[in-house]
């Protein structure tokens, strides 16, 4: 059983859910256009991810294994609805970039493979912990495939210029750039993480 | 707890119910914020299509879209040339159709200063005069035909007299203002 | 809605391919295209489903939650609503082809996460489609994802006999090889 600390740190590095456990593609692959998107979408997952972890927990013992997985899908998908209406009102902007990814939280299988693997199993604080954990690790790899996006792609960072966006080839912040920034940052990631 | 279908179905039951409600009631409590956002956005947008040297602005919208609906707001000059549009909703292909909602794209570009009633309103492909969005013919017939749109409610607005207001109200046809500066 | 069956069916399947084009549907993208049969069967799959539920996805939102009021609850009945449909197919499937049943395996739960089920349920509505271009859009979907899937696996078939260094196997592959996939899609920009 690992410590407390080591169930948070898990999802950041060693465990990480975009470059390890090869979870939440679409996202990552879809909202990646900036760095600003990435992290914003990050941050979201990460506030759904911790609340159904949390819940879960707490119901656990009340819900027949026969309908857990029924049963954690309302869960998540509530807390999915809640935080599209809270985006809604008070980023309207982030809203609007991140568009159908919003509600599409509700099917990464970080979400639920969490709520399977751990919050099912592990009482209150582990549980968020571990969330809190995976939600840091996607928000981060998020953050790093957006901004390496943005930069080659429209010599931006965070929104500001760099002054190279004419030298940009524009295919990186399209489609197939996202798939070859991914797959190389993995391959990097996966490189030095093996030191 | 043993998974009985009576346990089964109660369980579920109160679940989604219990969910419900909270969905619900934080819904109630983002109505009103997000009801000003919408009329934010659409009161900036109108700010930013109408000349400071005064104008009109006029919605216009098109059903035809590569994904739906394509709403705009344009601001024309006294002389009904056209001085700046502003896109309000679209669900156009990231990347080919959302182009339209760029600064100085070729659909704005090839409306700029000049009068729709004056225009062939159709992309060059078409025979017309307006530059199309590349690799995105659907969404910029659709832009034409809601900019047209846009034109023809401000014409109609012209016969009726219109009380200017300090405060700008939208309504779905063509709003008459002044910018005061 | 004016825009023809044909611009939605060739643009959804080629232009705007749900894959390469809008990242849904990635995770199985990724992870059943390493042989062509399994990625036919995943197809002809979600194929099925996604069609199954945007036919009764499009009804329940246009009567029921818009009349209450109750739009924002969209997410989670369309998800409880795939769910469904799914756990069905898996039923019925297990009565009517075992083989095809066990060949599929854990692959045919996992339609439920697919993002591009969902997706596409949620972009209809936001489209404003009518019934008609509704089923025709998911459909169509659907076809491109099968079409992204065959084409992923028999590149990846291939790939497997040639030499690749450890570091850059499995997911990192098969990212790249998707990506040249995806830049080769771009060439059907234009056509719509």
């Amino acid at each position: 059983m690992m410590n407390n600390w080591k169930v948070l740190w898990n999802g950041i590095i060693k465990q990480n859910p975009a470059f390890v456990l090869v979870l939440g593609m679409c996202p990552t692959l879809g909202t990646t256009t900036s760095a600003e998107n990435g992290f914003g979408m990050g941050v979201a997952t990460l506030a759904v991810l911790v609340l159904s972890n949390v819940v879960i927990s707490l119901i656990k013992q009340w819900i027949p294994d026969k309908v857990r997985i029924p049963a954690f899908i309302v869960v998540i998908a509530s807390f999915v609805t809640v935080i599209e209406l809270l985006m809604q009102a008070y980023v309207p902007s982030l809203y609007k970039a991140l568009g159908v990814f919003i509600p599409l939280i509700v099917v990464n299988c970080i979400i639920l493979g969490r709520a399977e693997a751990f919050a099912s199993k592990n009482n209150v604080w582990r549980s968020l912990l571990d969330g809190l954990g995976m939600g840091v690790g996607f928000t981060w790899a998020l953050t790093l495939v957006g901004a390496v996006r943005e930069v080659l792609g429209n010599g931006a960072i965070f929104g500001y210029e760099l002054g190279i966006k004419s030298y940009m080839p524009l295919v990186f912040v399209m489609a197939p750039g996202g798939f070859f920034v991914l797959g190389y940052l993995m391959i990097l990631f996966n490189r030095l993480s093996r030191k | 707890m043993k998974s009985t279908l009576k346990n089964m179905v109660t369980v579920l039951l109160s679940i989604t119910l219990l969910a419900s409600l909270g969905v619900g009631a934080v819904n109630w409590l983002t109505l009103e914020p997000i009801a000003r956002v919408q009329a934010n956005a659409e009161r900036e947008a109108l700010a930013r299509v109408v000349p400071a040297s005064g104008g009109f602005a006029s919605k216009g919208a098109s059903d035809n879209g590569y994904g739906g609906r394509v709403e705009l707001i344009v601001g024309f000059h006294p002389d009904t040339t056209i001085y700046h549009i502003e896109v309000l909703t679209q669900t156009e292909t990231p990347g080919l159709g959302t182009v339209m909602t760029e600064e100085e794209n070729l659909l704005l570009r090839s409306f700029r200063r000049r009068n729709p009633g004056e225009m062939k309103l159709s992309v060059r492909k078409d025979g017309g005069d307006v530059d199309a969005l590349t690799g995105a013919t659907v969404s910029s017939r659709a832009y034409i035909e809601a900019v047209g749109d846009a034109y023809n409610r401000l014409s109609k607005m012209e016969g009726s007299e219109e009380q200017v207001e300090q405060d700008i109200e939208v309504h779905s046809g063509a709003t008459k203002t002044h910018n005061d500066e | 809605m004016e825009t023809s069956f044909f611009a939605i069916v060739f643009g959804s399947i080629f232009v705007n391919n749900v894959v390469l084009t809008q990242f849904l549907g990635v995770c199985p993208f990724l992870g059943v295209s390493s042989k062509i049969k399994t990625s036919l069967g995943m197809g002809a799959a979600v194929t099925f489903v996604m069609t199954l539920v945007s036919v009764i996805a499009w009804p329940v939102y246009m009567y029921v939650l818009v009349p209450l009021g109750i739009e924002y609850m969209q997410t989670i009945v369309f998800i409880l609503l795939i769910a469904s449909v799914v756990q069905m197919v898996e039923i019925v499937l297990k009565k009517v082809s075992p083989a095809l049943y066990r060949a599929l395996g854990i692959f045919l739960p996992l339609i439920t996460t697919n993002c591009a089920v969902l997706g596409v349920a949620i972009l209809m509505i936001s489209k404003g489609f009518d019934f008609g271009h509704s089923v025709a859009y998911s459909a169509a979907t659907a076809v491109g994802f099968t079409l992204a899937l065959v084409l992923m696996s028999g590149i990846r078939e291939r790939l497997e006999l040639e030499g690749i260094p450890k570091a850059v196997q499995g997911v990192s592959m098969a990212l790249i090889t998707a990506g040249m996939l995806a830049l080769a899609f771009m060439g059907f920009v234009g056509l719509v």
